[in-house]
């Protein structure tokens, strides 16, 4: 007999049984649904997310201690490591700036207000993506002299309602101080939310300010595009280690985009495969799903086995009759599946505003999962029937 | 041709061995219309399934056609029902949601005959029985004796040199018991070896030869005289 011929006699089985195919289909085409579903929901979010960080700059570089190890003062980042690794990169860095973070509260008359005061130089206006809507940013005076001038956002300026050339009192580090606005730039629509008003302020000052002498919080180094990320980055800890003399005793940590997607990836890989785990679940109840109803439609069929082996049908034949019809019933499950996946793909990810990624290696594994469980499910009520005696088969009621 | 020498057949149920046939020596020549007839449990039913292939002896030597039946091949087996032996039932054993036209090309798929050979070669068939104006139609929609006719269609397709029909009138009423003989008869004429398994004295009696089988043994070979 020829397979083709199988293949008939399979699919008229399956169309004579509608109801009982699709019922049998349901486990795979919810496992393979849920896989396709998380697969690409996964992708999308990744590609999303990789979209996100590249905008925000990726071939930037932060340099920061480790906070494992108890750092002496004098080996702790500041301006002449800054110093130090401008000398050693170059034409090879964009900007190179300390950051330091303080919190501050402006103090008015009824409320406080909480702000983030961050370090600033004057290339800090291009690295953080800053537009200006009125007055100017801190120049080299503002930075070299610790002026206590600041850069404001217009949320912040409409808030306090001040404007450029008005004087502020800021409260950080237990000081008052009165500083000068001399900047507004235009406010950022924040991701997360929930973010303090950010003010720029001199590094310098920040540092008279809170008696740093020199150190820093971090070191942010804008990259070219045409570096070796990787290879800068050991440069960058090398650098270090030799200007501080502490090679080898692992004081301090770089951190970039990259990291932050890989961190991300390594999270949502985990998660995609646990959920892809218990789809897997679902797909192996489906496959015994499969096997039942194989068995069942065997010993509903065995007259048809002894009629079939009567005539000249040989084990191989009958068994290639069921194991197609098992493989063609997963296989339309998992085929159904992936539909039922990339529509849902489309709608979830319309709703949570993910951009659903057309993934081609879950349909693959889709098709070739259900092919492989159809077949394995398939083996033993094939073989069951293919080894009927056909005496006993012919006289079955 | 067929041949059987000292053939005996036991089974084995649970720890009882059963001597369903012994020492059966029985020819059958090309173009014979012959009957095999005994009560249930005889032993034409193990007989029958010998005859066709469906089962193999305990003992003794089997020829078909010459050859030499002592292989217990599943694979030889099935080829050798597909060739050379078609089987009409009792119970007729049509597929069920299949058309009569399918129903009698089913041998010629295992035969390995392309589809559209198969068409011509069932419709044929069909028409030899009569029912070639059915041929689209399922066995639900068939009367019994109609039924048995496509079985019948069947059992030729291959053209085999022996048709074997066991009790093939059990479910017919008399009018169709006639019809359905007589179309073994047709057959027989032409040149096929027909076998008849049954119990009913007037069916065996419209055969040439009757075999009678009591406990497993023959106890009487003779000639019909007409």
């Amino acid at each position: 007999m020829k397979v083709f011929e199988a293949f008939k006699i399979a699919f008229s089985s399956i169309i004579q049984n509608k109801m009982r195919s699709l019922l049998t289909m349901l486990g795979l085409i919810i496992g393979i649904a849920s896989v396709v579903t998380v697969v690409s929901l996964g992708e999308g979010t990744q590609n999303d997310m990789l979209n996100e960080f590249s905008s925000l700059g990726i071939n930037t570089v932060t340099v920061y201690e480790n906070k494992d190890v108890k750092l002496p003062d004098s080996e702790k980042l500041n301006l002449d490591d800054i110093e130090a690794l401008n000398e050693y990169f170059k034409d090879d860095i964009e900007s190179i700036s300390p950051r330091m973070n303080v919190a501050g509260d402006i103090i008015m008359n009824i409320d406080d207000t909480s702000v983030s005061l961050k370090g600033a130089i004057k290339e800090t206006l291009e690295s953080e993506d800053l537009t200006l809507i009125s007055g100017r940013f801190l120049n080299d005076f503002d930075i070299n002299s610790n002026k206590r001038n600041i850069v404001i956002s217009s949320d912040l300026s409409e808030t306090v309602n001040k404007k450029v050339g008005d004087g502020i009192l800021i409260k950080a580090r237990k000081t008052t101080y009165s500083y000068n606005i001399v900047g507004i730039y235009e406010s950022q629509s924040s991701l997360g939310g929930f973010e303090l008003e950010s003010i720029y302020i001199p590094y310098t000052t920040i540092n008279y300010m809170s008696n740093l002498g020199g150190r820093v919080g971090s070191i942010q180094i804008d990259f070219n595009d045409d570096i070796d990320f990787e290879k800068a980055k050991s440069d960058i800890i090398n650098v270090l280690e030799r200007t501080n003399r502490n090679i080898g005793e692992d004081l301090y940590k770089t951190f970039s985009a990259d990291d932050m997607i890989d961190n991300i990836s390594n999270a949502l890989g985990q998660m995609t495969l646990f959920i892809t785990a218990i789809a897997g679940i679902s797909l192996l109840v489906g496959g015994i799903g499969i096997m039942n109803i194989m068995l069942v439609s065997v010993t509903e069929r065995t007259r048809e086995i002894g009629t079939r082996k009567a005539v000249g049908a040989k084990y191989r034949d009958i068994m290639l009759q069921f194991l197609i019809e098992s493989t063609v019933i997963s296989l339309i499950g998992g085929l159904l599946g992936a539909i039922f996946g990339i529509i849902i793909t489309n709608i979830a990810g319309k709703m949570m505003s993910i951009s659903s990624v057309f993934s081609i290696e879950a349909l693959v594994v889709a098709f070739v999962f259900s092919t492989l469980i159809g077949l394995f499910f398939g083996i033993y009520p094939a073989n069951k029937a293919a080894k009927l005696n056909p005496i006993d088969a012919l006289r079955y009621e | 041709m067929i041949s059987m020498r000292n053939i005996a057949k036991t089974y084995k149920t649970g720890h009882i061995y059963v001597e369903a046939l012994k020492n059966i020596n029985l020819d059958i020549n090309d173009g014979e219309f012959i009957s095999i007839i005994g009560h249930s449990g005889s032993g034409k039913s193990t007989l029958m399934n010998l005859l066709g292939g469906l089962d193999t002896p305990s003992m003794g030597i089997y020829m078909l056609n010459e050859v030499s039946f002592d292989t217990n091949n599943e694979n030889t087996l099935a080829e050798i029902r597909n060739k050379l032996i078609g089987f009409v039932f009792q119970t007729f054993n049509l597929l069920p949601r299949q058309s009569a036209l399918k129903n009698v090309e089913l041998p010629l798929i295992y035969a390995g005959v392309s589809g559209k050979k198969r068409k011509e070669m069932a419709i044929n068939a069909l028409k030899i029985v009569g029912l070639e104006k059915r041929a689209n139609h399922k066995p639900n929609e068939m009367s019994g004796g109609e039924k048995q006719r496509v079985a019948i269609a069947r059992a030729l397709i291959t053209d085999p040199s022996i048709i074997l029909a066991d009790e093939p009138t059990g479910n017919l009423d008399s009018k169709t018991t006639h019809e359905i003989l007589d179309l073994l008869k047709k057959l027989n004429d032409n040149g096929k070896t027909v076998i008849i398994i049954t119990h009913e004295e007037d069916v065996a009696n419209r055969t040439d030869r009757i075999i009678t089988l009591m406990d497993g043994e023959i106890i009487s070979d003779k000639k019909v005289l007409k």
